[in-house]
């Protein structure tokens, strides 16, 4: 009956929204459409803004650069802009519908004579949408790097409300969730394991990436599948003008990406790679155990399309990495692969529609040495196949309406271990898989209700579905399994539906103050089974099912935005508040690895977590950067851990600040620096010890009570650009970059073990990981 | 699985520590503390023999000396009373002709101390059953070297038949009599799940190191492997400690934990009593260098 409600419910709110606007449509309106673009290489701009320059009238081109703004007939001033370009002002004349494909020029840093703007000059007080990051592949470029490698990643674990996990880490916590909670999306795919070198460096080789967007509360209801945030990178397209070529060395990687037109402009294609190669070198070792060694990484970003005509477009991207580490001890690999086609259409200057195929898979597999009987490999993947259709409708200026859906298939092989040895001692081992269906569907209108008020409400129903053949174990109040029941092969057995509403305000007062309010209801179905801080590549994604019920989030989000001198200072105040249901934890000493019965390892309880976050980032000629601050706390109560009482979460660390700044001495150099500082993560610390044959064991207190000492730091960054030449398109950059410059020892791992001389002394160690860390980044483009 | 996954994780730990240079020091922090707990130290095994249970206190963590021990105790293993030593207080000793017996469940009991100081005694008990383990056939002795010659050891492989219930394995190991894997931290232990009812085909199952004066194998040495048949409460009690006595880090180690007890009553205790079978077999070494295998 429940699900009937469900249905009638999200019919009637889509005839609500068929009818509203279509009511309140005019007839004798006109509307401008078109793509708006990067001049010099023909890339799709995402989310330019196209507004009319008298009046607070506008909209975003979408992620395949297509707007569509209706107006009434009669000549219009429309500006074009886009953050890192110069924006165009434009006279159209509206009779009927029209198409306008506009081209930007980037900004040239070197030829910035005049104050350019980066964006929609107040687009921080007037973005119908908080909790929001954007980040340009440019900016991040100049920040300081961690051994050559500028991370996207990274950058945005500078942004208010994103933690790292651990010093290092590629995973992050935003607004106190778990790292499994961020859903990471390379060209709509998810990437299931952002890590490599185990979290050092991010799977995101930046030559390749178009665009950015991180939501960490208020997110469209076009997104689903985890909880807490969502990061969407996108892809280049490849230039479609002309052949390039860029790349890069630095200290551990090169990288090489190749782009341009193939036979018109109507079809380009990009193909861009990155390796590390430090391992070259180990065959000139003297010792032969690290000749025979291997420890590497690579990326792999492959993408073509092909415009078909004025409506139709296809998108086949790809992504393949690795990572390999390799002694005679053992034999570790691991590797996201991701596949996405597209198809763009218009069915008219107001209806845009993307369709989607998905493949993602995320496997390792870990090896002893083959020569004895003890000898094993264990390989464990998962895969993704989904299909998904999106259309934006664009019925008039004060409405633009989403709908659409999404199917996924996921299988999960949680391990397999078999004996490698001529004559083994194992048997082959397997976990039982398992197989699921999510779904989604959803609507959601951003609506202009008066020039100072705009709504955005949206509604997704999710669907999980868990499917056999698998064999499902039933636990008593102990966790212990009382019985099983089999499925066979493709049996849906357990379903689960949902409703998730969102619903954002924004009042802007004027042009340069205004105040946004949302709420956001997210489900996630399928997480992480890890307990370790920093995680490592062994992951096991595990399913909702009937022992593990969905997780829930309830957010809350009140944000006030303010604009100054010249909108060169844009400054933000967010607050949030967030409950969660059905949150997981492990068990003392969980065992989560090639377990049968991990199910019986969780427990289920409820966090809360509720913050602050203040922005101030300032955008001139020469001087930019920001400003962060963010006090938040995140608190768990799950039955069975820490004696049912209240405990920190992993991720709470109350302060955290974030300078970051880059100053522009003149058109070939310029200088970044950022320093962050945020309090100790929560730790366990004994209050006591006992001796249990020979070894010294500690009693601990409650669960995350104390905390490590604070972390801080201060990263350098210098860039040299070559003299340009003129004629010559020829360009190339060094950047010096120092991590770590005053060498803070920051807390790694904090250690209580015995001493070697005498057992019954205890000391704690700390291990920090490191100290002062130069780099150097030669960058061409030619 | 975690024994087996274990020297994957530090040697995987390790390369990445070296590769980004990381360093350990030495810091002075500062830690509560906490009321004094009973710490029950016990075992009966099948060997015929003197068993004991030790007690005392738990302690600061930093206090850097002897524990308190517990005497004056009534302590009893399925109402055998045990007397405490003359020589070493808070240790409780069996007759020397008590032996524990397959399939069977040993209770211990301890009354007559009074850890929390309420002026009222307390009373403690535990149990733990005997299983049987799979008897070796052989035991080979095969000297090793990995990393080119960097770490070198003796390896004792083991032939045996796994039986079709599940098992629990504990390994250690004798040099001419006397126990050389002394600490918790150097037994082997391994639960049989990934194979249960296989034939052991010469499996490493412990080692001796070459670095180490004691553990360094001769000419005319009788090497013993001890394999001890325990419960599955007392390998996760193994497990724990391994894990809580060691050094953890962000990448492979969950949150900190208490390890668990089987000691129940009284106030809170800690610690465990275990029982468990006892199988030996020995070699005598001729040629330490016989049997050679470089990885």
């Amino acid at each position: 009956m429940k699900k009937n409600w469900i249905l009638t419910g999200f019919l009637s709110f889509v005839g609500f929204l068929l009818v509203f606007p279509s009511a309140a449509q005019d007839r004798d309106k006109a509307t401008l459409s078109g793509h708006i673009k990067n001049k010099k290489s023909g890339e799709e701009l995402i989310g330019a803004n196209i507004y009319l320059k008298d009046r607070p009238v506008g909209t975003s081109s979408n992620a395949y650069g297509f707007y569509s703004l209706t107006l009434e007939p009669g000549t219009h001033k429309v500006v074009f802009s886009y953050m890192g370009y110069y924006p165009k002002e434009k006279e159209i004349h509206l009779e009927a519908d029209r198409t306008v494909n506009m081209e930007l020029d980037p900004r040239e840093q070197r030829l910035e004579k005049v104050v350019v703007r980066a964006e929609e000059p107040n687009k921080n007080v007037s973005r119908n949408q908080m909790s929001f990051e954007k980040l340009s592949v440019r900016e991040i470029r100049k920040l300081p790097s961690f051994m050559g490698e500028v991370d996207i990643i990274k950058s945005i674990q500078l942004m208010p409300g994103v933690h790292n996990i651990s010093e290092g880490s590629a995973g992050y916590s935003i607004r106190g969730g778990s790292h499994d909670q961020n859903l990471v999306m390379l060209d709509e795919a998810t990437v299931y394991n952002i890590s490599h070198f185990l979290g050092f460096f991010s799977v995101f080789n930046n030559d390749a990436i178009q665009n950015v967007e991180l939501y960490k509360g208020d997110i469209p209801a076009r997104y689903g599948t985890r909880l807490s945030s969502v990061l969407d990178v996108r892809m280049k397209n490849g230039n479609n003008k002309e052949f390039k070529a860029t790349g890069g060395i630095g200290n551990i990687s090169s990288r090489l990406t190749l782009e341009g037109p193939i036979g018109s402009d109507n079809t380009s294609f990009i193909l861009s790679g990155r390796r590390t190669y430090f391992d070259l070198f180990l065959p000139l070792m003297p010792e032969e155990a690290v000749q025979n060694s291997s420890i590497y990484f690579y990326d792999l970003n492959a993408k073509i399309n092909h415009r078909v005509n004025k409506n139709n477009r296809f998108f086949l991207s790809g992504y393949f990495g690795r990572d390999r580490f390799k002694n005679e001890f053992s034999d570790i690999g691991y590797g996201n692969h991701t596949m996405t086609f597209r198809w763009n259409h218009l069915f008219s200057d107001k209806l845009f529609v993307n369709f989607t195929l998905l493949h993602s898979k995320y496997n390792y597999h870990l090896a002893s040495p083959d020569k004895a009987a003890w000898s094993y490999r264990w390989d464990s993947h998962l895969r993704d196949n989904c299909f998904k259709a999106d259309f934006t409708w664009y019925p008039n200026t004060s409405n633009t309406i989403e709908f659409g859906a999404a199917s996924c298939y996921h299988a999960y092989d949680p391990g397999m271990i078999k004996g490698t040895g001529e004559e083994s001692l194992y048997t082959r081992f397997n976990l039982s898989k398992n197989y699921a269906l999510e779904h989604g569907l959803y609507i959601s209108n951003k609506q202009q209700l008066t020039p100072r008020l705009t709504l955005k409400y949206g509604l997704r129903i999710s669907a999980f579905q868990n499917m056999g053949k698998d064999t499902l174990y039933q636990y008593n109040d102990s966790y212990q399994v009382v019985d099983s029941t089999y499925h066979a092969a493709g049996e849906i057995y357990n379903t689960y539906l949902g409703l998730e509403p969102r619903l954002g305000v924004k009042y802007q007062f004027n042009e340069k103050n205004s105040v946004k309010v949302s709420y956001s209801r997210t489900r996630q179905h399928v997480q992480l089974a890890q307990n370790t801080r920093a995680g490592t590549p062994l992951d096991i994604w595990f399913p909702a099912s009937p022992n593990v019920k969905p997780q829930l989030c309830d957010q809350y989000a009140l944000g006030y935005f303010r604009n100054a001198f010249e909108n060169k200072l844009e400054l933000s105040l967010e607050t949030y508040y967030k409950k969660m249901h059905n949150t997981i934890d492990f068990k003392d000493h969980a065992n989560l690895l090639l377990n049968p019965r991990l199910e019986g390892e969780l427990r289920f309880g409820q966090s809360q977590s509720y913050g602050l976050e203040a922005m101030a980032r300032y955008n001139d000629k020469k001087l930019n950067g920001w400003i962060s601050y963010t006090y938040s706390r995140t608190s768990r109560t799950v039955k069975a851990i820490n004696k049912g009482k209240a405990y920190n979460a992993p991720y709470d660390r109350p302060h955290d600040v974030s300078v970051v700044a880059n100053y522009r001495i003149n058109n070939r150099i310029s200088v970044s620096a950022n320093w962050v500082y945020s309090s100790g993560q929560p730790v366990t610390f004994p209050i006591g010890r006992y001796e249990s044959e020979g070894k010294i064991v500690p009693v601990y207190s409650e669960r995350n009570e104390y905390r490590l000492p604070d972390y801080h730091r201060l990263d350098l960054s210098l860039t040299l650009q070559s003299h340009s030449k003129p004629g010559k398109n020829r360009e190339s950059e060094w950047n010096f970059s120092i991590y770590n410059a005053y060498g803070q020892k920051n807390t790694w791992a904090l250690n209580f073990v015995q001493d070697d001389r005498d057992p019954y002394k205890t000391v704690a160690e700390k291990t920090y990981l490191f100290s002062v860390i130069p780099a150097v980044t030669y960058n061409f483009k030619f | 699985m975690n024994e087996t996954t274990r020297p994957l994780k530090t040697l995987l730990l390790a390369t990445l520590l070296l590769v980004i240079g990381a360093c350990t020091e030495e810091v002075d922090i500062e830690l509560d503390t906490s009321y004094a707990r009973l710490v029950v130290d016990g075992q009966i095994t099948t060997d015929t023999t003197i068993h004991y249970v030790k007690l005392t206190k738990t302690m600061d963590y930093f206090a850097n000396r002897p524990a308190e021990t517990v005497s004056g105790a009534e302590v009893r293993i399925n109402n055998h009373l045990l007397t405490e030593s003359q020589s070493t207080p808070g240790l409780y000793l069996t007759e020397p002709g008590f032996y524990g017996e397959v399939g069977k469940k040993y209770h211990l009991t301890i009354t007559d101390v009074d850890i929390n100081n309420d002026g009222s005694s307390e009373f403690y008990h535990a149990s733990d059953s005997i299983h049987s383990i799979a008897r070796a056939d052989s035991i080979d002795l095969v000297y090793q070297e990995f990393a080119g010659g960097q770490m070198k050891m003796w390896a004792i492989q083991l032939y045996a038949q796994d039986p079709p219930e599940e098992n629990y394995y504990l390994f250690k190991v004798h040099k001419n009599d006397t126990l050389v894997t002394d600490t918790i931290d150097e037994y082997v232990f391994q639960e049989d799940i990934t194979f249960n009812g296989n034939y052991v085909p010469g499996v490493m199952v412990q080692s001796l190191e070459k670095s180490k004066q004691d553990e360094t194998v001769r000419h005319g040495d009788v090497i013993t492997l001890e394999t001890n048949g325990i419960s599955q409460e007392y390998y996760k009690y193994i497990i724990e400690v391994t894990n809580e006595s060691g050094a953890s880090n962000p990448l492979f180690s969950g949150p900190r934990a208490n390890v668990r007890t089987n000691v129940k009553g009284g106030g809170n205790a800690v610690g465990f009593f275990r029982a468990f079978s006892i199988n030996r077999i020995s070699l005598r070494v001729n040629d330490p260098y016989e049997k050679v295998t470089r990885f």
